[in-house]
This record gives C-alpha cells, structure tokens and sequence, in this order.
C-alpha cells in the first residue's frame, strides 16, 4: 500500500485513535459529537429556564434541586469542561487547515450560492463564546449585573433582565448562536455519515426549525420579563 | 432564429508564466465572439489573435472538449465551469453571455493545486490520492459472465452516479475551504457500492483520507459548494458515505 501511510504492526491503539483525531475527517467527527453533546446541554438548560414562566417558587426549587444534587451538576460540568474547549479547539485548528488550503484567493468572488450562517459558523461560535463569559460572570459567579437582596435565583434573573441592554444582548446572542445550530445540527449527521435521499431534506428541515426553534425559546425568557409577564 | 451577432467581451485572465513566477490578473478584449462558440473555442479566437501579434497565447487545459474528460478548469465570473448546471467550460457556450461582458477567467485556486502556466494548474494530487486508494482484487482469467455475480439495483447505481466523477476538480475550485471531499467522496463511494471493491474497503478509505490530507486540502464544512458546480451531478451524499467508510475502517 501506499509508503505515506504505512501502518506497522506494532501500531498502538493509541497512535491509531490519535491519527485518525488528526485527519480532517476525524476533526470534523470530533466536531459533531461535542456539538451533540452541547446542543443535548442546551435543551436540558433551556427546560430548566422554562420553569420561570410556572412561577418564582417552581424556578428557585428547580435551581436548588439542581445544586442539592452535586454529582449530577459536576458531571454535566465535567462534561462540559473537556467537550467546550475540545469544540472550540478543533474549530481553530480546522479553520486554520482551511485557510492554508487556498493560499491565493480569487479576483472575483466565489458567486456558489451559500448559506451565509453556515460560512460564519467560527465567527458565530466566538461571539457565542463571549457570550458565555458574560453569562457565566452573570447568573453563575455573580459578577455582575444586579442581584437581590436577599438573594434567590428568580429575582436574580427578573431584575438582570429587566435591564434592557442585559436583555437585549442575551436575545442578540441567542440570533447567533441560531445561526450556529441550524447549520451545526445537519452538519453533525454529515459528519457523522448519515445521510439518505429520503430523510436528509428532513434533517435540513429539523435542523432549522430547532436551531431556530431553540433560540426562541431562549429569548422568550427575558423577553417577557421585558414585557412585564415574568416579574 | 437565435441571435447570431458577433460579440464583443471584455476579458480578464489570470497570467502566469510560470510556477514561481508572480501571476496577475490582465485585460483582452475578445472581438466576434460567435454565440455558438464554446468558451474554449472563444479563447481559441483570442489566442490566434495574440500569437498574431507575436505575444504568448493563454494557457489553459483542455482535451476531449465534449464534457468527459475532466481536463478543462477554469473559475469563470467566480463560479467553475461558468455555473452551468451539468456542464464543463468546453461545453459552456457564449450563448450565455451578452455583448459587452466583463468575464473574470481565473485557474483554481488551492494549495493542492499549484499553478503550471496561466490557468493550468497542476492536479497531481488527486492523481496521488488515487494511487493511494491501491489495488482492486479482480480474478484473472477469461472474462466472467455479466449476470455472474449478481448486485442489486441500488448499489449498482450508486457505484455509477460515483463513478461519474471526470476529477476535473471543480469541486475544489469551488469550496471556500478547498476541500477535496466531494471527489475523495466519490472515488470511496464507487467502489464501497460494489462487490469487487470489498476486500481492501477499509484500507483504501483510510488511505485516500491520509493522502488527501497529506496534500493539503481543507475539511468539509457542508456548504455544498462544491455540489452545486460538480459537472457531473455527484452530491454530497458520497462525502457522508466517505465519513462513514472511514469510521468504519477505524473502528476494525
């Protein structure tokens, strides 16, 4: 077989495993299992912020049930601290792959129709990524923005949202990161190697229509608080 | 009656003399352009015009120039082929264009792909990734009988659809990631489909993977570019069917 990738028989399964997470095609599949399982957290986060249009006292049980139950909370941490940065790492290391590809650019622009999400997904992703950040320093470490006092959960969220700018950049984010999950969400079963004449349209379909979906659902929440619904 | 009047384009050609030589867009004008001709045939008209003058003709492949060969390749107003669906740029006829265009002619673009001279880039690479594929256990001897090992339908033309592949490269041109996916893609995907191309299924994916790695084309971002200017018609199908081989093969 071919001399450039010879494989001996001493091939440790490591060194298998790894060359194939170098491959672009690796990279890619590495792509679609930790977005899975970041899209799988989101819905389970946004069935948690749904419980704010039952009520104070059903949102501020829910976040102490979640903190009662520290396996189960450092577990979906844990998870999420070893499938993030392997997302946005990947992410890098394919974009700059990519951008070595075609070291001369063309004089008249590519006319391929695209999707334009899809050609932005890297840019959408740091711009979700900031996001976090600010997210993370907001409700999580309670950094910034108003806090209650004394302090529980739901008028945490009420008076963080009533704060129009607050709001306004977590809707703003949330068109973003739509953007990003629509084409991440039929990427994902590319990627992954499923494809059928039949259903993939659907995934397509699915795959807006949830991304979309998603996000709108994200943004009801300070949305209404906005409107005065949830106070 | 088509309209059968001469045109007059204005054109802008990448030239290059040489693989290390600078290259830059420059200006022609193309004078009776018959709307009949194809777009090879154009630069045909414009090349005697400047041999005539005793400047060098502008390079550019070609060879069959009836669409089955996969020679032709140039990036024309942004788009492989010109953007015509199913065709290749022999077979892009001026029809298309009306008096007075600017035509923007450029050769692909991509690292795996260094430019010859002009607008002939060198695809030695999916040459290399083919070889890379190896061998196909065939039985010697007499020739078998057609109906001798029977395929069913499905795969049969799913070997075909694949096997359509001219590697013209258009795919490449076009991808924002220059990524050879969708011709890797239909090489694997033609012979995972049939039973001659089953022993060394797994090997030749990991192979053709390494190699096309090797030479430095992007990852597939799904954007299907690439499927939209292929002149063959091969979509995207065959890179899921290629991510799929390889996973497969991986996990032997």
């Amino acid at each position: 077989m071919s001399e450039a990738t010879a494989t001996s028989m001493d091939d440790t399964l490591l060194a298998k495993w790894m060359r194939f997470a170098n491959s672009t095609i690796g990279s890619k599949m590495i792509m679609a299992v930790t977005g899975m399982g970041l899209w799988l957290f989101l819905v389970a986060h946004l069935a948690g912020n749904l419980t704010a249009f039952l009520g104070k006292d059903t949102f501020n049980h829910y976040a102490e049930a979640l903190h009662a139950n520290p396996p189960l909370l450092w577990a979906v941490r844990l998870a999420l601290l070893v499938g993030f940065p392997l997302h946005i790492f990947t992410a890098i290391r394919c974009a700059q792959i990519n951008r070595a590809a075609r070291p001369v650019e063309y004089a008249f622009a590519n006319k391929t129709p695209v999707n334009p999400a899809a050609t932005t997904m890297i840019l959408s992703g740091g711009v979700v990524l900031a996001f976090l950040g600010y997210h993370l320093a907001h409700f999580t470490w309670r950094l910034t923005g108003p806090m209650p006092e004394p302090f529980n959960p739901y008028d945490m969220l009420v008076k963080g949202f009533q704060q129009p700018l607050i709001a306004v950049f977590y809707i703003a984010a949330q068109i973003l990161l739509a953007g990003h999950l629509a084409h991440g969400l039929y990427s994902m079963f590319q990627h992954l190697g499923l494809h059928g004449q039949r259903w993939t349209p659907g995934v397509k379909k699915f795959a807006l229509v949830v991304g979309y979906g998603l996000c709108t659902a994200f943004s009801a929440v300070p949305l209404f608080v906005m409107l005065g619904v949830i106070k | 009656m088509s309209n059968d009047k001469p045109m007059r384009l204005k054109l802008h050609v990448w030239r290059q003399a040489g693989p290390n030589a600078a290259g830059s867009m420059k200006e022609y004008v193309a004078e009776n352009v018959n709307p009949h001709m194809s777009f090879l045939e154009m630069l045909d008209v414009v090349n005697d015009g400047l041999e005539a003058k005793g400047e060098a003709p502008i390079a550019f492949d070609h060879d069959c120039r009836e669409g089955i060969c996969g020679m032709c390749s140039m990036v024309i107003n942004g788009v492989p082929h010109g953007g015509h669906k199913g065709v290749t740029a022999c077979q892009l006829h001026m029809r298309h264009f009306k008096d007075g265009d600017e035509v923007y002619i450029e050769p692909w673009r991509a690292k795996a792909f260094p430019v010859v001279k002009d607008l002939i880039v060198d695809r030695g690479a999916f040459d290399r990734i083919i070889a890379s594929g190896g061998f196909v256990s065939v039985a010697t001897g007499g020739a078998p009988d057609a109906n001798a090992l029977p395929i069913p339908k499905r795969d049969a033309d799913a070997a075909f659809d694949a096997a359509t592949c001219i590697g013209c490269g258009a795919c490449v041109a076009a991808c924002k990631n220059a990524s050879a996916s969708l011709f890797v893609g239909a090489k694997v995907s033609h012979l995972a489909h049939v039973p001659q191309g089953h022993p060394e299924r797994a090997e030749r994916a990991k192979n053709m993977v390494a190699q096309m790695d090797k030479e430095g084309f992007g990852t597939c971002s799904n954007l299907s570019q690439c499927e939209a200017v292929c002149p063959k018609g091969i979509t995207v199908k065959v890179i899921a069917e290629l991510n799929r081989e390889l996973a497969k093969a991986q996990a032997k």
